[in-house]
């Protein structure tokens, strides 16, 4: 079986990444908070569904990172076919 | 004893006098006789055995298999079958009465005359001028006398009209009480002359059915949690569905009015159950559901604004798809679960408490606050609402019944 290696670049930009979901959650609370004039203390109160909401936001991330990085290799394959072709006909 | 162990009953209630001297009784006895221990009977009895102080001394019957019953549950009681003979036996400190509500009157008499403290189960009497005669006749007679409202002893209840007094949920707008079973009452009987003796319930010469045997619990919720007597009452009664054989309403339904305007219903159908019973104590800020053990605020806090962006960002892009209809997630968000009176749902109704109290009573032959007052208006305010649906009329509470309690002023006539 083939190991896998994750590298310390993939697992910096990963937790990069799910900061950033957070920071989105935690402006999104701070933004809800004064919109919908509620108490402050839901920064705090609030931070179990900021983390859920994290989570879901990084999973939806990944779906479209995996989805982008699929389209690009098919892409890819057709491009490199294409060109063996090319030059077997050359 | 549950009720102070669980740290349920606050001091501010009147009811707390009845254990104030419980640790000064250990050892002492009441010694009581049981008149009537049937069904209901031999019910209050199962609780009375299990009491170190209580010794059941004496029963009276008419109907030998209750008898049997009964001493089953106290088998060195001394058996009576006229309640006279009972109350001569210089043994029998109290007596509990649990007999068909026409009996009581005499009764409870004769027990008060022969110097006995008296349980009385509800309704007090058949009348509202024996009911009136009975309360005179305790006034005088230096005896305990309880009556059977075991809700104001049931930890529920009692949180419940502390809450309610406390001011927290404002002020009483109205009550909504109801009763409702899918049976008939009827009880089987080993053979047809002894129907009347035995389902007295439902027979106009033994009782007033509905009004008294059930109306009379809730309607005394409404004089504990208002502090009020309501002053008018008007009602309709009818049989509407179980036709043989019964002389009393299956169906009825009572305004009781109270001197502010406010209103108490009582309704009560022997035909459906699907709402069982319950007291609705509706106020201007909360609503109390005893039965149910909840309370419920008007204003409920807001979801927390995270939530609030999530239900509306989900309404925005769903709401106008033709098929996903209102969106579910904005009605939870404001679902009003209400909150438990009570961490832990008590295991008892009052009765056994209710009937603690009234040993300790016998014992200190001192008698609890309010108890008398509160079945009297009880009994009183069940017979008034049924007064007026016999009569079809709108009901005044006559002055001459009126004690000197709450917002009622005893007149002399």
């Amino acid at each position: 079986m083939k190991d896998i290696l994750i590298t310390g670049v993939r697992i910096k930009k990963e937790l990069i990444t799910l900061s950033v979901c957070f920071l989105i959650g935690f402006v999104a609370n701070i933004g809800a908070i004064i919109f919908y004039q509620t108490v402050y203390t839901e920064v705090i109160t609030s931070l179990g569904y900021i983390l859920i909401f994290t989570f879901v936001l990084y999973f939806i991330w990944s779906l479209l990172r995996i989805l982008t990085w699929f389209i690009g290799r098919c892409l890819h394959a057709g491009a490199s076919a294409l060109s063996r072709h090319d030059e077997w006909h050359d | 004893m549950g009720l102070i162990g669980g740290g349920v009953l606050l001091a501010t209630s009147p009811w707390f006098s009845a254990f104030s001297e419980q640790k000064n009784t250990i050892g002492s006895i009441a010694r009581i006789g049981v008149i009537g221990p049937g069904s209901r009977g031999q019910h209050l009895m199962s609780f009375l055995v299990k009491n170190p102080k209580v010794k059941i001394v004496a029963l009276c019957d008419t109907y030998q298999p209750s008898l049997d019953k009964a001493l089953e549950l106290a088998p060195e009681a001394k058996v009576y079958n006229d309640y006279r003979r009972l109350l001569e036996d210089k043994n029998v400190d109290a007596v509990l009465i649990a007999t068909p509500l026409d009996k009581h009157y005499e009764m409870v008499m004769d027990a008060f005359d022969a110097g006995k403290h008296v349980f009385c189960e509800k309704s007090i009497a058949y009348s509202l001028d024996e009911t009136h005669r009975i309360y005179q006749k305790y006034l005088v007679s230096n005896r305990v006398f309880f009556v059977g409202q075991q809700r104001l002893f049931d930890p529920r209840y009692i949180k419940a009209v502390e809450m309610v007094h406390s001011g927290m949920f404002g002020e009483i707008s109205g009550l909504r009480t109801f009763w409702h079973r899918n049976n008939d009452w009827r009880r089987p009987v080993p053979s047809p002359e002894l129907d009347e003796q035995i389902n007295w319930r439902l027979y106009k010469a033994h009782s007033k059915g509905i009004m008294t045997e059930l109306a009379c619990h809730q309607l005394q919720l409404g004089t504990w949690a208002t502090r009020r007597i309501p002053e008018k009452v008007m009602g309709h009664g009818a049989i509407t569905y179980w036709k043989e054989k019964r002389e009393v309403y299956d169906n009825v339904s009572c305004i009781y009015i109270y001197d502010n305007g406010v209103k108490m219903n009582y309704d009560s159908v022997l035909s459906n159950k699907f709402y069982g019973l319950e007291e609705q104590i509706l106020c201007s800020k909360g609503t109390i559901e005893p039965e149910k053990g909840k309370y419920y605020f008007e204003e409920i806090p807001p979801a927390p604004a995270f939530l609030q962006l999530i239900n509306d960002c989900e309404n925005a892009m769903f709401d106008t798809l033709p098929f996903a209809g209102t969106s579910w997630a904005a009605e939870t968000a404001n679902k009003n679960e209400g909150h438990y009176l009570m961490d832990k749902r008590p295991e008892g109704d009052g009765t056994s408490l209710m009937l603690e109290a009234f040993a300790e009573a016998v014992i200190t032959r001192k008698q609890p606050e309010l108890i008398a007052e509160e079945g009297y208006y009880a009994t009183a305010l069940s017979l008034l609402g049924h007064q007026a649906m016999e009569e079809e009329k709108m009901l005044i509470f006559p002055d001459e019944y009126k004690l000197n309690y709450l917002n009622h002023k005893a007149v002399r006539i």
